[in-house]
């Protein structure tokens, strides 16, 4: 779905919990559908979806508000924030770039990177013991390859607009 | 302004590791900093992009670790990599020598740019399969292979079960000819086809050459004919139906819900499709509620019905049927009619009660649980036929496994409506009565102990508001 990239990257940074943001975006995708005659611009299809969710996540928080304190006017910085990042990421075409640099990472970098994204809650001093290193060793690594996936983006977007110049990057550091 | 280790400290936020001291200042520079509340979300977004990723890789890394281990494998592995590069190039060669003007590497390129097109890679799994056999350039597809991008597949006859790496379920009866864009993307050449779509994976795509189907929660239909003429049925949820041909006046995408359904010939518009689900996607359906046939005045329900109170699913044509839950561990023993082996139906044709004897299945057995609902037109509707007062229907149905249990009295109906039925159906309260049965009904068991065949009666002359209904309990496998 267009705009899910940046609706699930608002949702995850107001609960910072990947369960409750999936199941906070299907609501939200079940509303925008339920009510999609009160659109009127579909220009505007964006801010108008975006304030659906900006309402779940704040009846989500209320929900938990014991458990886990909140601050609205968080939610509310990031809703404006949202939009902006958003409009960046159309642009850019930041979900197709971001994955194809992903495709080129060496192979332990690869690894790496699915060994502590494959969902099974391993943290990272199980990966370091795994690999036999030291937690801070993961985490640098972990930050260098994130560091070059940036600047892989930046450098494929760049190329986008001036196609002489190169879009590869070195990945030797990682 | 964003500092250097702000980052850093955006990700120690997101994974819950900052004390609350420190949670406070940067929850404050969030509100008072555009910047920073920008770099937080772009750093979620970072984050849902590479777990996305993670998951498309997972089956890749799964292959590499099995079969990369030794060298004569990983050589073999290369091999096969080699010929199916080759056969490609071949069969695009062909495609282009042959002339064939609907190839179907024209027609996907002529909807995604080639440099865009995606490197082969594992996109589904393919499951199962029955009645037929699915190919790729005339090698034969296995079970548990995984189906890659960029290659056509062709389904003979049957059905297929594949799992895309998203998530969708997917159905495909032949004779089909398919293509994987990406593990949430296909390409419908030719046939029919059914998809569950997963909460995680809504965004779902299905195009064929005139058709683009985007998923927004839900379960469809697909098919497309041999002209290329397409047409969609919701069966529960909602799907946005766009024309992939270009117009001079391109037009907004439409929305569907549930029961609609949309239909375009090549150079026609998007209409409303007349066709009847279950003749389209019957098949489908059957599989899915691992029903092997109906016949006679049977008829299975694409969706769940909102209520199985008197008037609520009425038909003077049609008894229904549908799969109330699958593959269902029973959380307490359940009391009901068992099958006796051996019996035959009484010569009478009368007593085929005697097929079935009060039994008990034991908690934690695994069924499928079916409800199989007649309720006729009453008097005072104008669809009640004053000639036709007293309804008779008929119809066999079989299972792909075998017959545990019936439940056909109101007693047995009510104390497993909780239990058994399915939690959005409404069924009637305790009191009111659901099944008032003719002393003319038939159940009948075949000697193949899968095979209902029922003959059922309703009397409407006397204005009962009453209806017949029955649950069936089928074994299911593990």
């Amino acid at each position: 779905m267009q705009h899910r990239t940046a609706l699930y990257g608002y949702i995850f940074s107001c609960v910072r919990n990947h369960t409750e943001a999936e199941d906070i975006l299907h609501d939200v995708c079940v509303i925008a559908i339920e009510s999609f005659d009160q659109l009127k611009n579909q220009d505007s299809f964006f801010p108008w979806v975006r304030e659906i969710a900006f309402r779940q996540v704040l009846a989500h928080l209320k929900n938990q508000k014991k458990e886990k304190p909140f601050n609205p006017h968080v939610v509310a910085a990031l809703a404006d924030a949202v939009e902006q990042v958003e409009e960046d990421h159309s642009r850019l075409n930041f979900r197709e770039v971001l994955m194809k640099c992903l495709d080129k990472l060496p192979e332990f970098s690869r690894e790496l990177i699915l060994t502590r994204y494959n969902g099974t809650g391993e943290d990272i001093s199980d990966i370091a013991s795994r690999y036999g290193k030291s937690v801070h060793s993961i985490y640098s690594r972990l930050k260098r390859i994130k560091t070059l996936l940036r600047n892989c983006v930046e450098k494929q977007v760049t190329s986008e607009v001036s196609p002489d110049r190169s879009s590869e990057v070195s990945y030797d550091s990682v | 302004m964003i500092q250097s280790d702000d980052r850093d400290l955006l990700e120690a936020y997101l994974a819950f590791e900052l004390d609350e001291e420190e949670i406070k200042a940067l929850e404050y520079r969030i509100c008072t900093e555009e910047d920073l509340a920008r770099l937080l979300i772009q750093t979620s977004c970072e984050e849902t992009v590479i777990r996305e990723w993670s998951e498309i890789q997972k089956s890749r890394v799964w292959i590499h670790k099995l079969v990369g281990q030794t060298p004569a494998r990983q050589r073999s592995l290369i091999h096969r990599y080699i010929s199916i590069a080759l056969m490609l190039v071949v069969a695009v060669t062909l495609g282009y020598v042959l002339g064939l003007p609907r190839s179907i590497s024209e027609r996907v390129t002529t909807s995604r740019p080639e440099n865009e097109m995606p490197l082969i890679h594992n996109a589904a799994t393919f499951k199962e399969i029955t009645g037929g056999e699915l190919k790729s350039l005339d090698v034969l597809c296995k079970v548990d292979e995984h189906l890659q991008t960029r290659r056509e597949y062709h389904l003979n006859q049957g059905i297929l079960r594949l799992k895309m790496n998203s998530g969708v379920e997917v159905l495909v009866a032949g004779p089909a000819r398919f293509h994987l864009l990406s593990s949430n993307e296909l390409f419908l050449s030719q046939g029919t086809m059914t998809a569950d779509v997963p909460q995680r994976a809504i965004g779902f795509e299905i195009q064929s050459s005139h058709m683009k189907i985007v998923d927004l929660g839900t379960r469809f239909g697909f098919f497309v004919d041999e002209a290329g003429g397409a047409e969609v049925h919701v069966f529960q949820g909602a799907v946005s139906c766009q024309e992939t041909e270009k117009s001079k006046t391109p037009r907004l995408p439409q929305l569907l819900f549930t029961g609609q359904s949309s239909k375009k010939e090549p150079g026609g518009d998007l209409v409303e499709s007349q066709t009847e689900t279950d003749s389209l996607f019957g098949a489908c359906l059957c599989y899915q509620s691992r029903i092997k046939q109906l016949s006679g005045d049977l008829k299975l329900l694409s969706n769940l019905p909102e209520s199985v109170a008197v008037t609520k699913l009425t038909s003077n044509e049609y008894m229904y049927v549908f799969q109330e839950r699958q593959s269902f561990i029973l959380p307490a023993d359940i009391n009901c009619n068992a099958p006796v082996p051996g019996k035959k139906q009484d010569v009478s044709d009368k007593a085929s009660q005697s097929q079935f004897e009060a039994g008990v299945i034991k908690k934690g057995t695994r069924v499928d649980v079916y409800y199989v609902h007649h309720d006729a037109h009453h008097p005072g509707n104008p669809k009640f036929s004053k000639t036709q007062t007293r309804i008779q229907l008929e119809g066999q149905l079989e299972f792909q496994n075998r017959i545990l249990g019936i439940l056909q009295t109101d007693q047995l109906l009510q104390q497993t409506d909780q239990i058994l039925g399915h939690p959005e159906v409404e069924y009637l309260s305790n009191g009111k009565q659901r099944n008032d049965r003719t002393a003319e009904d038939e159940i009948s068991l075949l000697p193949d102990m899968r095979t209902l065949s029922l003959n059922w009666i309703l009397s409407r002359n006397q204005g009962h508001q009453n209806m017949n209904a029955m649950r069936v309990l089928v074994a299911a496998d593990e």
